[in-house]
């Protein structure tokens, strides 16, 4: 199996605190992997370290085996991935219309009427309110907007934070269906809490504690390890954590 | 009403070159968090080389590009070996920014002398009308309708190109437009160039507008320029030109009736807006990057 990903014993620091301590963990291809641990555990710093935010003081992190811990964020993107931050994912003064424009790196061209239109068949919502500020929308609106930007610049990576945080439970499901239906096309790293959401479509998982990787594997055997879910994270996905 | 006409007429004038340098230093607020206090010494170098250089050719046109080009390249000497190591570090850059405006003031001197230049204004632009009882300058209306072409120019760049689209999204959340594949630094750079370049254009124009450039002339309108951008609401190109035609006016009737008030009114304008809309007229709450 081909891992697109890769993190090798990463520390990183956000001023005088040591944030990441050890991060080691392989992301498959095509596979959507949950990266899960109570808050503080290092999981958004992770993300952020990947994405250049956060520079890593030791470690390496390589995409397709070349190493790209040295390299700032928009040479990350170009690389080929896309990130979806838990908090201000979108533009809230540009419109609905424009957040896809910048989010499209190839629109520079011209417009790619086509990817827009998969997108407003996605999300059905957007085209709606397309000449809108994006600041107008819903919460639930405005993570669809942030989901679609993710996806219209066909980027191999998604790294996604937190997507279902505050949204209803309709909303949810529909994200739900869109991270299932990214299965076998692209690479996913998604921060999950929501242990029935990262079940529903997760294929592999990394645990965090602590600024450290204490378990990964298969996300079924973490559904069915419920001393695993009550050390780590707090609960019992079976009892219905949704 | 002959009175109230000329001194409108006059504060709009006065507004349309406070605008020039209160748009750069807005634009590059707004995108680059950097209180610039160096502003007012790019409109000074670009008063000087302009004055300078329209003394030596006669070329007026050439003048106004080569004061706008003396901003930018200093700005982008700023920017790329001062500023773009200081981004974040709010204090130091307030520091360097003031040192830098010192030293432009004062090594103006070294070429150009401590007392000044006289700045003709073009014979081709030095007209003037008599409409009733009020005075219409010609090179005061050309200064309004450059302010006024140059605010459509920026509007135009901002809100209708990909760049303006860019910056307008740097404004708000630098973070997420890396992530977008852009370079956000280069984007600092070319919006401190642009802003610079309107200080050095606003200084090549103040020369003949006032009759005169002095090495003082860059922090007087530094000041002023900052007053436009705080009431204006920092990092909107809209309240810049709001502020400057308000302050404009604002001097011009106090220039008239209350002169030695004239500063202290303007202050005071600033603090109200600040008291009822701390963010400035225009200005919008910022998002956390």
């Amino acid at each position: 199996m081909k891992h697109v990903l890769e993190l090798d014993g990463v520390h990183a620091n956000i001023g005088q605190f040591q944030i990441l301590q050890g991060v080691s963990f392989r992301v498959p291809e095509h596979q959507v992997t949950v990266l899960m641990g109570r808050n503080g555990a290092g999981k958004t710093t992770t993300l952020r370290t990947i994405m250049g935010y956060v520079r890593p003081r030791a470690g390496h992190i390589r995409m397709n085996g070349a190493a790209i811990g040295d390299l700032s964020t928009h040479q990350i993107a170009r690389r080929g991935i896309a990130y979806l931050p838990e908090e201000n994912h979108v533009f809230h003064r540009l419109t609905v219309a424009e957040n896809l424009q910048m989010a499209d790196r190839r629109a520079r061209d011209g417009h790619h009427p086509e990817r827009v239109e998969r997108m407003m068949d996605l999300f059905g919502d957007l085209r709606r309110a397309w000449c809108r500020p994006a600041g107008s929308l819903s919460g639930g609106q405005k993570q669809m907007l942030a989901m679609a930007s993710a996806l219209i610049s066909e980027q191999p990576v998604l790294l996604i934070d937190e997507p279902s945080k505050g949204l209803s439970p309709g909303y949810v499901h529909r994200l739900v269906e869109i991270l299932q239906g990214l299965k076998g096309s692209r690479t996913v790293l998604l921060v999950e809490q929501n242990v029935w959401l990262a079940g529903q479509v997760a294929d592999t998982f990394v645990m965090l504690d602590d600024g450290r990787t204490v378990l990964s594997g298969n996300m079924q055997e973490l559904l069915q390890r419920e001393d695993w879910q009550q050390q780590f994270l707090g609960v019992h996905a079976t009892r219905g954590e949704r | 009403m002959d009175v109230f006409l000329t001194l409108v007429i006059g504060g709009i004038g006065d507004g349309a070159l406070y605008f020039l340098i209160a748009a750069g230093l807005t634009l590059i607020f707004g995108l680059l968090q950097v209180i610039n206090f160096a502003h007012g010494g790019l409109y000074l170098w670009g008063a000087y080389m302009a004055t300078f250089l329209y003394a030596v050719t006669h070329q007026f046109w050439l003048a106004l590009i080569v004061g706008a080009g003396a901003g930018a390249v200093l700005g982008i000497a700023m920017e790329r070996g001062l500023l773009g190591r200081l981004y974040h570090h709010g204090t130091n850059q307030i520091l360097i920014t003031m040192g830098v405006m010192l030293i432009l003031s004062e090594f103006v001197k070294v070429p150009f002398g401590v007392n000044g230049l006289n700045a003709p204004t073009p014979s081709f632009l030095s007209h003037s009308w008599l409409v009733g009882h009020v005075v219409l300058v010609e090179y005061q209306w050309f200064t309004i309708v450059v302010g006024a072409m140059v605010y459509l120019v920026l509007h135009w760049l901002l809100r209708r190109t990909r760049l303006g689209m860019v910056i307008r999204a740097g404004v708000e959340n630098a973070g997420l437009v890396e992530a977008c594949g852009i370079p956000i630094r280069n984007v600092f750079t070319v919006v401190f160039a642009l802003g610079a370049a309107l200080a050095g254009f606003a200084g090549a124009l103040a020369g003949p507008y006032f009759g005169s450039v002095t090495p003082g002339m860059g922090l007087d309108m530094q000041l002023t320029a900052f007053i436009i951008v705080v009431i204006g609401g920092m990092g909107s190109v809209q309240g810049a030109l709001v502020g400057s035609l308000l302050v404009g006016v604002v001097t011009s009737f106090m220039s008239f009736y209350f002169p030695s008030l004239s500063v202290l009114v303007t202050v005071l304008v600033m603090a109200v807006v600040l008291l009822v809309r701390p963010q400035g007229l225009f200005g919008e709450a910022r998002a956390a990057a």
